[in-house]
């Protein structure tokens, strides 16, 4: 049930956050050995999303400290990630741009630090609010937003590198 | 207002939550200023990328060893709930319950006078062999103290401080 409800939600997080599937599989099965051996500890009258991804992002900086993963090379966005992109949305030019925008951004997130990275996976790639992120990450929103506006910054200033280059 | 401040403003300017008055000082900048347009529009590229990006898929792989986890914990569990009391939990129950089981074992054992003198030498051999053990011991110490005795005589006979030599 909990598998069920919550594999995707945490692997997704582990995958974009690291960039490396075996990792995040690894990460996601500590994680959820984690969550089943503290279950008696999680307070029912508070939110079991927050606190499971909570559990979650703790564990991923954690273990980000621990190995330092910016060190190696996320996997290749088009083997890993190409399979779930909608190509009806735009023209195939503009869905060519696009795409490359989105192969340098997966290629450019381990150049963000672990915290903004966070923050990053949470409101954008998750589809998180400020406010549900904000939760997540135990920080006032202003900071969040500040966060995530900072590494929105640097990601775009990477693209113009990348494109001048 | 600077670029470098300019840029700080542009993530809200772009999704227009900004106050009208720091909206008028960035559209001024932007006017004049292609090298912040260009960040800008590289900023709103990158929002409708971010926007886009598709969710990886969980492996079956993945699944299986998830799905195996709870089983696994409770298979860890289970031993100790259904076969063992909550006596076994008790610090002085397994060495007690040890103590008992050898004495069960003595007492209705048939070679039991056999036993009892097999142990009676055994303790006597421990004995014997820690008082070797002891006067050995007396005897590294007694060398120990007379190479001290000998070493203070030596130093003395040497007396590096003294001003002998350079009297004479």
């Amino acid at each position: 049930m909990l598998v069920n409800s919550y594999s995707a939600k945490i692997f997704s997080m582990a995958y974009q956050f690291t960039g490396v599937q075996a990792e995040a599989e690894d990460l996601t099965q500590e994680i959820f050995l984690k969550v089943f051996s503290s279950l008696g500890k999680f307070d029912r009258e508070k939110n079991f999303t927050a606190w499971l991804l909570t559990l979650a992002k703790n564990h991923l900086i954690d273990e980000y400290r621990k190995t330092k993963w910016e060190r190696k090379n996320r996997d290749d966005f088009d083997d890993c990630l190409d399979r779930g992109l909608d190509r009806a949305k735009d023209g195939p030019e503009d869905d060519a741009v696009l795409n490359d925008t989105r192969r340098l951004i997966w290629d450019s997130l381990n150049l963000l630090p672990a915290d903004v990275r966070m923050a990053i996976v949470l409101k954008e790639l998750q589809g998180q609010t400020y406010e549900e992120a904000a939760q997540v990450l135990n920080l006032p929103v202003g900071t969040v937003k500040s966060r995530i506006n900072r590494g929105k910054l640097a990601l775009a200033k990477i693209l113009q590198k990348q494109r001048e280059a | 207002m600077t670029c470098r401040r300019i840029e700080t403003h542009l993530a809200a300017y772009s999704q227009g939550a900004l106050s009208a008055r720091k909206r008028a000082a960035v559209e001024a900048h932007l006017g004049r200023c292609p090298e912040c347009a260009r960040l800008l529009s590289l900023l709103e590229e990158t929002d409708r990328a971010l926007a886009a990006f598709p969710q990886p898929m969980v492996s079956g792989r993945l699944l299986r060893r998830l799905y195996s986890l709870p089983r696994r914990a409770e298979e860890k569990a289970k031993p100790a709930r259904a076969f063992l009391p909550r006596l076994v939990r008790q610090p002085l129950f397994v060495p007690a319950a040890a103590v008992a089981l050898a004495a069960a074992i003595f007492v209705t054992h048939p070679d039991r006078d056999a036993m009892l003198r097999s142990l009676n030498r055994q303790v006597h051999r421990g004995f014997h062999q820690v008082e070797v053990l002891y006067a050995r011991a007396g005897s590294l110490l007694d060398k120990l103290n007379a190479y001290r005795e000998d070493a203070l005589v030596s130093l003395k006979r040497i007396n590096p401080l003294s001003t002998n030599g350079d009297k004479k």
